[in-house]
């Protein structure tokens, strides 16, 4: 499952800013970082595991929501 | 990115179970091997590397550069090979997927090694983009001109342009990244330096014309949501981290929310 938000949080690759007064903000679409994210964390262990590959853990400390976070 | 694809299993979670990515065999997983995060006030926590079996090979601040992310992850990999080792798929791989796992991995030195018989122009475009990510650029352009045809003509434009780039020839830099096609998987990478080289020779509000309409009219990627950066960068005052909230007009223009990151250092006056 693709994360359903672009939290640039997740690392120093993805991020982001501010449209002028005037407009509104473009639509935002599922995160298109290129990362290709393995959810739940027992899909991800389970790939580490078996494709004998270290796992890229980032933990987020705020509230996440469907549509970002705050 | 493509290094972390390769290489890793990437995952996200959110610490409190109540959040949205809230992961209660994750949480429990990272918090065993650091107890740091179980408690009620976390402070924003490292990017963690992590074998199956649980223990930490890597971190990696939330506000590192790209530099210290590629750093950290060589080292992980090098400090645990068993999770390096090559898949059953790539062990078959011929010279030219080879050369393409091998500058995936940032091991450049296997991108000539597997190349190293090949004369083709897809073998002189690679071996000139190892020359362009070392700043080799008279090598760069030696390689590059032995790439004839079209078929790789707007990837050399790019690829050619980061030499303008890094020298500060702005104009140059503009002008040639706008004979980029639009079919170019490349577009969106020209359209943001476009950005780039009209904030450089002073033109702020055309540099943020450009990123807003690429902003809307291109489907989102990598480069986007840099533009995105740019874009909001550039209209706030520098120094601190750029940080979004859902309120206000200080949203992103892709409507994006949240922390994002150092400031952008394309705009960095050079």
């Amino acid at each position: 499952m693709k994360l359903r938000m672009t939290l640039t949080v997740l690392c120093a690759m993805t991020l982001p800013s501010v449209a002028g007064e005037d407009e509104a903000p473009a639509r935002l679409s599922m995160d298109k970082t290129g990362l290709r994210w393995i959810e739940p964390f027992t899909n991800a262990h389970a790939a580490a595991k078996a494709q004998k590959r270290l796992l890229f853990v980032k933990p987020i400390a705020f509230g996440t929501k469907p549509n970002g976070c705050w | 990115m493509r290094l972390v694809n390769r290489r890793f299993i990437p995952f996200a979670f959110d610490l409190s179970s109540r959040g949205f990515l809230g992961d209660k065999a994750a949480r429990d997983f990272v918090t065993k091997a650091r107890p740091e995060y179980g408690g009620g006030s976390v402070s924003t926590p490292k990017l963690l590397i992590m074998t199956p079996e649980g223990k930490v090979v890597g971190s990696i601040s939330n506000y590192g550069s790209t530099q210290e992310v590629l750093r950290v992850l060589q080292e992980s990999l090098k400090n645990a090979p068993a999770y390096a080792a090559l898949t059953e798929a790539e062990k078959e791989y011929g010279p030219y997927q080879r050369a393409e796992l091998a500058l995936d991995l940032l091991q450049y030195d296997d991108v000539y090694k597997a190349l190293r018989s090949e004369t083709t122009v897809r073998a002189h475009y690679m071996r000139g983009v190892v020359k362009r990510r070392r700043g080799q650029w008279r090598q760069m352009n030696q390689d590059f001109a032995n790439v004839k045809g079209d078929e790789f003509a707007d990837h050399v434009r790019v690829e050619k342009a980061y030499e303008l780039w890094a020298t500060g020839k702005f104009a140059e830099l503009e002008k040639s990244l706008r004979k980029v096609r639009r079919a170019s998987t490349r577009y969106s990478e020209a359209q943001y330096f476009i950005g780039i080289a009209l904030f450089h020779q002073g033109h702020a509000k055309k540099a943020q014309a450009h990123w807003r309409k690429t902003i809307k009219k291109l489907p989102q990627d990598g480069w986007i949501y840099r533009a995105d950066w740019a874009l909001h960068d550039s209209q706030t005052k520098r120094g601190g981290a750029v940080m979004m909230t859902s309120a206000g007009n200080s949203k992103s223009a892709l409507g994006r929310i949240g922390y994002m990151g150092r400031r952008n250092p394309d705009l960095t006056p050079r």
